[in-house]
């Protein structure tokens, strides 16, 4: 402590252990917290189910009721939600598609009450033509960004949801085109 | 600075850090900002900052005081080296 340099750096050293320790309590106030969430989803219509290119593609709409507000903490930067399509083929034993999502920043915008349209690119989409009459889950989860710490997810599965058995289409779905 | 001085110094530069920072953790905690205590504990850094940094008059309050220079001894014993 004898000269200008020497006190300046203890002074970096001592305040950085301390706002580390201070970091490390605050992720640890995140252990406590039990996040009380509304986390809704349905199926409301089938839009449209296309050949297109030799793979099968399903156009759904999906209503979502989604309270996140309850997430939020002074620990929590932002949260990513989102809904996710699950189902199982001859080939691939496990098809996800990432169906919708959106990053919620303030308490405000965690409160998702809408009916999503679910287009091109985010259509479901099989590698191959087995989505007729094909068993799906629906999945709605969130994971949470901390300021500092550990990251935190949850969510809820709606399943034994059905494709229609044949190809249709209503008016706002493109027809799929036939390759040959 | 005398040696008194940089301990204080050190103890000071401690003490107002570690309170600044349970300070700055339950300012945060109760209004449920960590901006908040990021701010309280920025502040209570640069109150230690200003009260050790620098050489101020009270940690030289203690000076040593040293044996007197022995300038006589010395001046004896160089021509005898010289003579070796």
């Amino acid at each position: 402590m004898h000269n200008l340099l020497y006190r300046s750096n203890a002074l970096f050293t001592v305040s950085t252990t301390v706002l580390g320790v201070m970091c490390l309590l605050t992720a640890l106030t995140d252990l406590t917290h039990r996040p009380n969430v509304r986390l809704d989803a349905s199926v409301r219509s089938v839009d449209g189910l296309q050949r297109d290119y030799g793979d099968d593609r399903a156009w759904l709409s999906i209503k979502l009721d989604l309270d996140l507000r309850d997430l939020f903490t002074w620990n929590t930067k932002q949260v990513f939600v989102y809904a996710l399509a699950e189902w199982a083929t001859p080939r691939n034993h496990v098809n996800q598609a990432m169906v919708w999502s959106r990053i919620v920043q303030q308490p405000r915008g965690a409160r998702v009450k809408e009916v999503v349209r679910i287009e091109y690119p985010y259509a479901l989409t099989d590698q191959g033509v087995n989505l007729r009459g094909r068993e799906y889950n629906l999945t709605v989860a969130w994971e949470t960004t901390p300021v500092v710490g550990a990251l935190h997810k949850g969510g809820r599965q709606l399943g034994g949801l059905r494709l229609p058995d044949d190809y249709f289409r209503s008016a706002n779905v493109p027809r799929g085109h036939w390759r040959g | 600075m005398d040696f008194k001085g940089q301990k204080l110094a050190e103890q000071l530069c401690l003490y107002i850090i570690l309170a600044a920072g349970a300070l700055a953790f339950a300012t945060g905690w109760y209004q449920g900002s960590f901006a908040a205590m990021m701010k309280v504990y920025g502040g209570g850094v640069a109150v230690a900052m200003l009260a050790c940094v620098p050489d101020w008059p009270y940690f030289n309050k203690q000076p040593q005081s040293w044996l007197p220079s022995q300038k006589e001894a010395l001046a004896s014993a160089r021509p005898m080296q010289a003579a070796r």
